[in-house]
């Protein structure tokens, strides 16, 4: 073969030798960029639901309003028992906040920097081993992370912060007939010791309002614009599939009206307010009466998920502690 | 050391550092290690431009220092060039190149003078012929998006079979600054390639092809060089031994050993033949050579004169047919308006390679034949960024203006249009709104009405025509489709 290359390479060119060199260069090139059948389909493999950890906290769910973000936080997590209870040592951790729009922090659309930062380095001092941030972003995810302040901030805070990679999307073993089958879920997120949500609050033009049961749809992959389609029974799902350990909602700003991404300094409402539960539908609950003053029962996700069981949405029944800084 | 070993070495260091920049064009800009300097080099790019000041003033350094140094820029800088002489090293282990003596080389004056006689009247094609544009254009749409999706794909494969620390650990030095974190994919990147590798492949037959018969940068500079300073001291030589005849790349040197100091890329090889009498580059006052001022290739006779001109005024009359004169695509914001906009551009894909979504891709005909390798925005790969103002800031002769983040914002480009017919609330009353979530204009040009579909009442998208800039990011997500056409559709203005 490299014989017969030589040959032709090294023979003395007619136009005849011409047109072969020549099909031949252009046959390779056809050759090389033909499109191939996808030999890299989804990988087969499935994971199961996350465990998650049995807590019993001292309170059902935690609010605190003030100033100080990286105080507030801390006294937060002291109020449901510390963080002894969620962090055990050499565990990793993930911090899943909403970074998912090109926004900077105070239009409200992204979580705020500065409580991730202090989650993370409370989380840190516990003795976890690693704490992983990360987001599927709508918008472009590098400059969703940077203009967002929490990569930055996460980063300095020591977190590992880093953008999704598409082979770690797996499918998920959901229950029969689950309408989820087409959304795989980020395996980083399920394979954890602890997982912490941390949405902020906002509204939404399909879901009304959103905290932290909408905000676990960034750790699913594949068309989410069809996820929007009966998207409660989805999320309902997904819920019980990742079942966070703690949910902390960012109400220091929070978004009143053209949500999910705003851009109207003037729909932003400042709350200074955080709450925390490891129930996700009361605070997402409490977090709709409080926030917002609307009924959690005309909010149909948190209202499906309540249903099926996957938490309490009646306020009224939980032991609830309110702090002032 | 020879000097053909340091041109050798300077070419590939050259050439490295070119590919480094124009792989490094992407969000976040570096300020400096930029390659839009390197395509304001080009005098072509500053008449494109109509003489802006910054391009203007980089390309007269280019002039000066042909003018002092001859065709350096052909022999050791531009990256075509580099790419013809290493294949060209390569083949030397099969054949032997040997040069007949000098022909008359026409054809590329004969090119430039019909693109420049085209590109008064508005029918701009010179810059499918810049070679350091088709160079750039071949690596953005074709080398770069090839290397980064099969790179992505094979850690695809070798991640998802837990490979051990050692990949993960290449992998994440890798994920942030050899591949995007996604595939790449650009229009009609075959078509740009072929164009790109046509040339080189006549390397099998003359070394240096493209810069001898085509290249219309290389002709510019020649009409500077052909008074360089830097000159070939031939004087001494009267062997006729046609040592350095046989061997000159270019055919720059006659049988009488006098040589065409425009043909001559002072790659300095015939300085390196043994053939006893060493020829020297030296420094010399330019009207001394009196002998050589009607030059092979430079004369022109009635008879080319006529034929160049039915051969213009022929692809004049082709551009009213081929050429469209109405916006029918989407241009990037701050695009001038479409006849300024497509004599502008440069059709360097400086913009296509920066866009952080792939919204941006290259046009074939769609614009007419004088909008090849144009930008336009596409839904199907991406859309335009709310905040983003990345392509006015690389391309170098300010087709697309730079502009401010507030007035980018206010930028129109496109019109949305929802199809009811293929619009999921609209048809089938299930409420979807993907596309008002997605919405970036502060106050939503996408709003929400109440309709009752089917007995159902439920919430259905509407335009806010006199807010919705058009960056397509409704169409790009949305999730309805029938046969790629989306629920909402994008129209130009």
């Amino acid at each position: 073969m490299i014989k017969k290359i030589t040959k032709l390479l090294s023979q003395n060119y007619t136009r005849k030798s011409f047109l072969k060199i020549f099909a031949a260069a252009l046959s390779a090139v056809l050759f090389s960029t033909l499109k191939t059948k996808k030999i890299f389909a989804a990988g087969t493999k499935k994971i199961n639901p996350r465990p998650g950890r049995k807590i019993s906290t001292n309170y059902d769910l935690v609010s605190v309003q003030g100033d100080n973000i990286p105080l507030m936080a801390k006294k937060l997590i002291d109020e449901l028992g510390g963080i002894q209870k969620f962090v055990k040592k050499g565990d990793i951790v993930v911090v899943k906040p909403n970074m998912g729009w090109n926004r900077t922090p105070e239009y409200a659309a992204n979580t705020n920097p500065e409580l991730v930062a202090a989650v993370v380095k409370i989380c840190l001092d516990a003795g976890a081993k690693r704490v992983n941030v990360f987001d599927n972003t709508c918008n472009e995810e590098k400059m969703c992370y940077k203009n967002s302040g929490v990569e930055q901030a996460a980063k300095k805070a020591g977190a590992n912060v880093y953008f999704m990679d598409s082979f770690r999307y797996l499918s998920g073993n959901f229950p029969e007939g689950s309408s989820m089958d087409d959304y795989p879920v980020y395996a980083d997120a399920v394979n954890c010791d602890c997982f912490i949500n941390m949405p902020i609050a906002k509204t939404h033009g399909l879901a009304k309002l959103t905290f932290s049961i909408k905000n676990l749809m960034g750790v699913c992959g594949g068309n989410r614009s069809t996820m929007h389609w009966n998207i409660d029974k989805k999320l309902a799902e997904v819920l019980a599939f990742i079942k966070p350990d703690l949910n902390i909602i960012d109400g220091y700003r929070i978004l009143t009206a053209n949500g999910p991404r705003g851009g109207n300094l003037s729909d932003v409402k400042k709350m200074s307010t955080f709450i925390a539960s490891t129930d996700a539908v009361l605070a997402d609950a409490y977090a709709a009466k409080h926030l917002f003053n609307i009924n959690p029962k005309d909010i149909s996700h948190i209202n499906f998920a309540a249903e099926k069981g996957l938490g309490n949405i009646n306020i009224n029944s939980a032991k609830i502690k309110k702090i002032k800084i | 050391m020879k000097i053909k070993t340091i041109k050798r070495i300077t070419q590939s260091f050259i050439f490295v550092l070119i590919c480094l920049a124009f792989w490094y064009l992407r969000y976040p800009l570096s300020d400096w290690f930029n390659p839009v300097y390197f395509f304001q080099l080009s005098p072509l790019a500053a008449a494109a431009s109509f003489f802006l000041k910054p391009v203007i003033l980089i390309s007269a350094g280019l002039i000066i220092f042909t003018f002092i140094f001859g065709r350096v820029f052909c022999g050791w800088i531009c990256p075509y060039g580099t790419i013809m002489d290493a294949i060209s090293f390569f083949l030397k282990f099969f054949r032997k190149y040997k040069e007949n003596y000098p022909k008359p080389l026409k054809s590329k004056y004969f090119l430039l003078a019909v693109l420049i006689i085209l590109s008064f009247f508005g029918f701009q094609l010179i810059y499918l012929f810049e070679p350091v544009t088709v160079f750039a254009r071949a690596f953005y749409f074709t080398l770069y998006s090839l290397k980064n999706n099969l790179l992505t794909d094979l850690f695809y494969k070798l991640m998802s079979a837990d490979p051990g620390a050692v990949v993960e650990g290449i992998y994440s030095v890798f994920k942030s600054s050899i591949i995007e974190n996604r595939h790449v994919v650009f229009n009609n990147s075959l078509i740009t390639f072929i164009f790109f590798a046509l040339p080189l492949f006549f390397v099998f037959f003359k070394r240096r092809f493209w810069c001898r018969y085509i290249c219309p940068l290389g002709t510019c500079l020649a009409a500077v060089a052909k008074f360089s300073l830097l000159k070939r001291n031939s004087g001494i030589c009267s062997s006729g031994c046609s040592g350095c005849v046989s061997q000159c790349r270019m055919n720059a040197i006659k049988k009488d050993n006098s040589y065409v100091p425009q043909e001559c890329i002072v790659c300095g090889e015939c300085i390196d033949i043994p053939c006893g009498k060493k020829s020297k580059f030296t420094f010399s006052f330019p009207f001394k050579i009196q002998s050589e001022k009607n030059a092979y290739g430079a004369g022109v006779t009635r008879k080319d004169f006529i034929l160049w001109s039915a051969a213009a005024v022929t692809l004049f009359f082709s551009k009213k047919i081929f050429a469209k004169e109405q916006r029918n695509v989407i241009r990037p914001p701050g695009s001038l308006e479409e006849d300024l906009f497509k004599q502008k551009c440069i059709r360097c894909g400086n913009c296509i390679k920066v866009c952080v979504t792939n919204g941006l891709q290259p046009v074939l005909f769609e614009t007419g034949l004088d909008g090849v390798w144009t930008p336009k925005l596409d839904a199907n790969t991406g859309y335009c960024e709310y905040e983003c103002v990345l392509c006015g800031e690389v391309c170098p002769t300010q087709a697309i203006e730079k502009l401010s983040e507030s007035l980018k914002k206010e930028t129109k480009i496109g019109i949305a249009k929802i199809q009811k017919d293929i619009c999921v609330p609209w048809r089938d009353g299930l409420e979807c709104l993907v596309c008002e979530e997605h919405c970036p204009v502060a106050s939503k040009a996408i709003k929400l009405q109440k309709i009752t579909v089917n007995g159902n009442e439920i919430q259905a998208p509407y335009i806010e025509e006199e807010l919705c800039v058009g960056c397509s990011i409704c169409e790009n997500k949305c999730p309805a489709s029938n046969n790629n056409k989306k629920g909402i559709l994008i129209e130009p203005i």
